[in-house]
């Protein structure tokens, strides 16, 4: 049905148009409460819980509360604290939280207003049968199927987070340092392969509650194009965690995506107001926004190397590169490399004679320069 | 001149009187006017020429001693329209009404030249045989009636106008005497009913683009007189109603609007499709959410509070391409007529409107055709008499070519397909000349195929049936029956395991039977019933492969009867004053088989607050509801060029369309009242000025309204329609006002024509149900999502030459009321809005100029094949009118975009040809 409504919208779009627009609203000044997490259940399982406050339209930074107080509790008042890491993100300890009883958490802001999620039932997450990929429309489609046995957990969660692999265009085998070109040593960082890494930012949710059985089939939950993006120039890792909902929280879910992630067609359902499952102590109808369950957590991890794909040319952004020639005169050299912000390769020699020294920009020779890091993770083949 | 030559064909008796004195002598007690002749001939050697056809009525009562012939004449014939002349020769030529001239002009000789000049002038300006019998039956004196009739207070004259061409019935053709100016409108049938005293008169029939038709009567008991009209040549067979220039002074009804098909296809449209819808659009307090929607919100009510029907069928969904166009053929359409405050008695079942579209009728006496060819669909139709003078049908289709649109799609859809087509029957019989019956048929259908895997798919199929039969000339009576189906399918086998079928549909049995009895001048009386049978499959969810792991799961099926009864009088208390009163009964009862669900009392309604469910077994009643419902509207007439008028209004309406988009969207279902989901009500009081100029070729109105409406359906947040087999847990009862005015300056006919309209109106909601649970703007009046407080359209027609002629539109509007945000916050990965209040916020004005030219080939009569051209550009000046304003979370960030459906200047153009 959604595919429907988006290819009538589409067909519209096809002689219609879209613009940005900036409407001319006011927000009102404090913000209201984000609560962004899940009670992870089981073994050494570490539950995270971000705070944050809405802030008006215009500005687009997070406003984090960090000095909150924030807990785990059971039914019967037992307690597990979190730790903030002055991100407003709050850390549990690695817990042995129970299938069988139920949790919420429990929060004190640094203004002194309490908080609580309401105790829902604890879920637990059966195992990704199979993370699968397919090459569609110019990327690949990552896809999760699971299922369960039992015909309970019906409404999933997944989040994912992507690490991959690049290479930079040049490799060197010189540095300039203290205004001198030196040859590079296994004492410096290697800067041609770097790893970077992303999380999920959409809602990724799916029901079977209109299946006979507890069966999700290749739902799609992550796409890599091959044109717009560099995560598939060498090889690329995508660990995907999956958690159950009850189906108070689905709906909560989904009505949050359909708000922010919907196409905007005409056929779309008008916006509605957000009521999750965190209410405060002093007004029960102050705007809190988040659901927090309880579930038990599965993961998954993929590799796809670049040879997998075939031969599809795949952006790397290091198109544009090229290498230039600096003259072998000190004085040149310096005025080129003494910045930085260019990064020598190798000297340009014609039998014994060198006659310049080879370069090109920092951003085609290191690749950190790109965001990534140049430690390889511990899990990477 | 002509003219005098024809009156000598007539003048066939004449008497050869013997030579004698010239003077009369004689006493004349009522004679016969034959007799008197003779007496006259006895006496005289004049020569008399008569024609007793025109004159056998006249009796003649004098004395005369030795008097001159012209004194008596003179004398005979005063206070009659005898008149005579008597010219050197001694013949006397004796005439009703045009005297005959019996001398030259004094100037006829001395001016030789103009001799050929003279001889030549033609009076009327088309020498078609037609026409010559045509003037002649104007001058033809019809007795009607038993002349030994007893002689009573009055009687009735009735009979249908038609068109000599098509033996089509003319609508609203004005017949009146000319004398009184007393005079009725011809109904739909083009039947018309006068009640006079004995007498002779002359009636007047009139009807834009027909030509003006008298005919001289003598009235002696009741009696009929069916009248051919001619079409003015050039108009074909677009019907212009002259009526309508007189009725908003004249008729009762407020809020009444009537658009033909001549008037529609002058009007601008989207890619050269002529668009019923579309140009209702254009009318005064008539309103849409945006432009891909041809739903209708008129006066504040919602798209569900229209009753669309087509000859006698309802149309549940009206449109193509998901409201891209309306789903009605042009080439099938005689008129529509839409009522938004003062609804006829006989209607009944939706709060807001009545949109009433009549296919023409087939062409009685020859085979004709039309085509068309246009960017989007091409379509045909052909009509003729199956025994000529009785019996006629008329056959549309359409259809669409629209897989060219799809090339522009994205790569991951160009391999769709969609279409659409409509079709069209109707069958016209006479089985008497008192009994008509009437057989239509229409089947619309749409599909989609998104990429050979989902389909969507959805269709009307309507037929009817009706009998006319005229007891006499007071009573008559029409009867129809038939069935109505609209039904959606839909399916997908993209992902295997998911792969399903969903099924929509909604059925109806009808029976009419309305009655109108002309008790006397004084009084007309409607009366007459409406049995509607309703089976509703709400939703039906398949397993659509043998892999497909989807559950099969049927909503319970919804059956109802809604009955009512009716009685209306319109009630002319004096020339100036008419009132039309008018009651309904209405019944409307829910049946088994039914589980029917409890909740506690004063609980939200919620799942968790069901207390128990009951089942009802198979026509076991569930809930009745009963209701008596009220119109009234007066009219008081100041003088010919202006009145006042006043109306109430009182209805409600038992099935709702289930849906929470701003747009009709493609999956939304019907439902119709149960125990849990009230009947929607609504009462509209309604004032109104008319004012007309320049002999009613202007026409300027101002009228106001106010409206409540109680259980109108809203949802809750994020409810769930479709499949969900308790609804009444989703849905929130809302109470609305609407409240307008609506200014409207019209001229009908001349070279330039259109109208200028300014509306300002306002539609409020308010939730405040104790058992929703949850209420929306925390139960405060917030607008709906088409309350546009202004608007302003005009519509321009100017006729360059009888072929060309150019029309340009301009729509001015405030924006819609959207949702917007007040705030953003990050949640799993990326920035997301916080919404406020419900339509809070409005998006830009709207403002649209369009541009059409009508070419028509050359007007020959005799020619086989008539073309015509209309090229055209919708939304001239390009401006991106949003359709809606939103914020989207990509790539982690917020970003507002406004929509617009149609971004740029769009030409058209588009071909027909009638044969």
């Amino acid at each position: 049905m959604k595919k429907i409504i988006l290819f009538i919208a589409l067909l519209l779009n096809s002689f219609s148009c879209r613009e940005k627009f900036n409407a001319d609203i006011k927000s009102p000044p404090t913000g209201y409460l984000i609560v962004e997490g899940n009670i992870n259940v089981g073994i050494d399982a570490v539950t995270t819980i971000s705070l944050s406050y809405s802030t008006p339209l215009d500005s687009a930074a997070i406003k984090p509360e960090t000095n909150a107080t924030v807990f785990i509790e059971d039914q019967s008042n037992i307690q597990y604290p979190l730790r903030p890491d002055g991100k407003g993100n709050y850390q549990s300890d690695a817990l042995q939280l129970s299938t069988d009883r139920q949790y919420r958490v429990h929060i004190i802001t640094s203004t002194g207003n309490e908080y609580y999620s309401s105790f829902t039932e604890t879920k637990i997450s059966p195992p990704i049968d199979s993370l699968s990929w397919v090459i569609i429309n110019n990327g690949v489609e990552v896809q999760v199927s699971t299922h369960d046995d039992q015909n309970k957990s019906k409404y999933y969660q997944w989040t994912y987070v992507e690490t991959w692999e690049y290479v930079s265009a040049f490799y060197t085998v010189l540095k300039y340092e203290n205004s001198k070109l030196e040859y590079r040593t296994s004492a410096d960082p290697q800067i041609r392969n770097c790893w970077n890494a992303a999380n999920s930012s959409s809602i990724i949710i799916a029901s079977t509650a209109k299946l006979q059985q507890d069966f999700i089939y290749r739902k799609p939950i992550a796409f890599v194009t091959f044109n717009n993006s560099d995560k598939l120039v060498k090889r690329y890792s995508i660990l995907v965690n999956q958690s159950v909902l009850n189906s108070e929280a689905y709906e909560y879910l989904e009505r949050m995506r359909k708000n922010s992630e919907q196409l905007g067609s005409i056929f779309d359902a008008q916006p509605s107001q957000l009521r999750g499952n965190v209410r405060s102590r002093r007004d029960s109808s102050e705007i809190v926004v988040g659901y927090v369950g309880a579930s038990s957590v599965t993961q998954k991890r993929i590799f796809i190397a670049r040879e997998e794909i075939g031969s599809v040319p795949i952006r790397t952004f290091y198109e544009p590169c090229i290498i230039d020639t600096i003259p072998n005169d000190p004085l040149e050299i310096d005025q080129f490399l003494k910045s930085g912000s260019n990064i020598p390769i190798e000297y340009w020699a014609q039998g014994i004679f060198i006659l310049g020294v080879k370069y090109s920009d920092g951003g085609c020779v290191d690749c950190r320069l790109r965001g990534g890091t140049n430690i390889k993770p511990s899990y990477w083949p | 001149m002509n003219r005098y030559f024809l009156f000598a064909g007539f003048l066939c008796w004449s008497i050869n009187l013997a030579a004698q004195s010239g003077n009369i002598t004689g006493e004349y007690n009522n004679t016969k006017l034959a007799e008197f002749f003779k007496s006259i001939q006895s006496q005289t050697d004049y020569k008399l020429y008569y024609d007793l056809k025109q004159l056998d009525t006249i009796s003649v009562t004098l004395s005369a001693k030795n008097q001159s012939l012209s004194s008596v004449l003179t004398r005979a014939f005063t206070g009659t329209s005898v008149v005579f002349s008597i010219d050197r020769n001694k013949n006397v030529y004796i005439t009703s009404d045009q005297q005959v001239k019996v001398n030259l002009p004094e100037d006829f000789l001395s001016q030789p030249g103009r001799l050929v000049v003279r001889s030549n002038v033609v009076e009327d300006d088309l020498p078609e045989p037609e026409n010559k019998r045509s003037s002649a039956l104007d001058n033809k004196l019809y007795i009607i009636g038993d002349k030994n009739a007893p002689v009573a207070q009055s009687f009735t004259l009735a009979g249908y106008v038609r068109d000599s061409k098509t033996g089509e019935p003319v609508i609203g053709a004005s017949v009146f005497i000319e004398q009184s100016g007393k005079g009725v409108s011809t109904d739909q049938y083009g039947y018309y009913s006068l009640s006079l005293p004995r007498g002779r008169y002359i009636l007047n029939v009139q009807g834009i683009g027909l030509r003006d038709n008298r005919r001289q009567i003598q009235l002696f008991s009741d009696g009929k007189m069916n009248i051919d009209m001619q079409g003015q040549v050039l108009s074909l067979k677009n019907v212009v109603i002259s009526a309508a220039k007189v009725n908003n002074i004249k008729g009762t009804q407020m809020g009444v609007a009537k658009l033909d098909m001549k008037t529609i296809r002058q009007l601008p449209v989207v890619m050269g499709e002529v668009d019923l819808l579309r140009a209702v659009l254009t009318l005064p307090g008539v309103k849409s959410t945006g432009e891909a929607s041809t739903g209708l919100n008129v006066r504040g009510g919602s798209t569900d509070q229209n009753l669309i029907l087509f000859n006698e069928s309802t149309i549940y969904n009206p449109s193509h391409f998901f409201g891209m166009f309306s789903a009605f053929n042009p080439e099938m359409v005689k008129d529509i007529e839409l009522f938004k405050s003062s609804i006829p008695v006989k209607y009944g079942g939706r709060l807001s409107s009545v949109l009433d579209i009549k296919s023409r009728e087939g062409n009685k006496k020859v085979f004709a055709g039309s085509a068309g060819i246009g960017l989007l669909t091409s379509r045909i139709n052909v009509e003729g008499p199956i025994i000529k003078d009785r019996t006629s049908f008329i056959a549309g289709f359409r259809t669409t070519y629209t897989n060219w649109l799809m090339k522009y799609l994205p790569d991951e859809f160009n391999r769709s397909k969609a279409g659409f087509y409509d079709a069209n029957l109707s069958i016209t019989h006479e089985v008497n000349k008192t009994t008509t019956l009437f057989i239509t048929g229409y089947l619309s259908n749409d599909r989609f195929n998104l990429n050979d895997d989902t389909s969507f798919g959805y269709s009307n199929r309507n037929a009817s049936l009706k009998l006319k039969h005229i007891f006499n000339n007071k009573l008559t009576s029409i009867i129809s029956a038939g069935y109505d189906k609209y039904a959606y399918n839909n399916s997908s086998d993209n992902n295997p395991v998911n792969a399903y079928k969903l099924n929509f549909s909604i059925e109806q049995g009808f029976f009419r039977s309305h009655n109108t009895y002309y008790v006397n001048n004084a009084h007309t009386l409607d009366f007459g019933i409406n049995l509607l049978y309703y089976k509703l499959q709400p939703g039906k969810l398949e397993a659509a492969s043998s892999q497909s792991l989807v559950i099969p799961s049927e909503v319970q099926a919804e059956q109802a009867f809604e009955s009512a009864i009716f009685l209306g009088d319109k009630f002319t208390v004096t020339d100036n004053l008419t009132i039309e009163g008018g009651a309904r009964f209405v019944m409307f009862n829910n049946f088994g088989p039914q589980s029917v669900r409890q909740y506690v009392p004063g609980l939200p309604r919620t799942p968790d607050n069901l207390q128990e469910t009951t089942e009802y077994e198979k026509g076991k009643i569930t809930k009745t509801y009963a209701y008596p419902e009220l119109r009234i509207s007066a009219r008081y007439s100041i003088n010919d060029e202006l009145s006042i008028k006043a109306g109430f209004n009182s209805q409600r309406q038992f099935i709702h369309l289930l849906t929470n988009t701003a747009a009709i969207a493609p999956t939304d279902i019907w439902k119709l009242s149960d125990a849990n989901i009230k009947p929607q009500s609504g009462n509209q009081y309604s004032f109104g000025i008319y004012k007309n100029f320049k002999s009613n070729t202007i026409e300027t109105s101002v009228e106001v309204y106010y409206k409540n409406i109680r259980n109108f359906m809203d949802y809750k947040s994020g409810a769930v329609l479709v499949l969900n087999p308790h609804v009444e847990t989703e849905v929130i009862n809302t109470k609305g006002k609407a409240y307008g005015v609506e200014l409207l300056l019209k001229k009908q006919s001349g070279k330039w024509n259109g109208w200028v309209s300014y509306t300002y109106s306002r539609t409020l909601l308010k939730m405040d149900d104790p058992i929703a649970g949850e209420n929306i703007n925390d139960g405060n009046y917030y607008p709906s999502i088409y309350d546009k407080p202004h608007e302003i359209t005009m519509i321009n027609n100017y006729r360059l030459s009888h072929r060309y002629s150019i029309s340009v539109n301009g729509t001015y509007s405030t924006g819609r009321p959207i949702t917007v945000p007040i705030g953003l916050f990050y949640y799993a990965g990326s920035y997301r809005t916080l919404y406020g209040d419900r339509n809070a916020y409005r998006i830009p004005d709207y403002f649209r100029m369009d541009l059409a030219m009508n070419l028509d080939g050359n007007h020959k009569l005799k020619q086989k094949v008539h073309l015509s051209w209309t090229f055209g550009v919708y939304n001239l000046t390009g401006r991106k009118n949003p359709y809606s304003v939103y914020y989207v979370s990509e790539n982690g960030n917020v970003t507002g975009y406004k929509l617009s459906v149609f971004g740029s200047a769009i030409p058209y153009v588009n071909f027909n040809f009638r044969f």
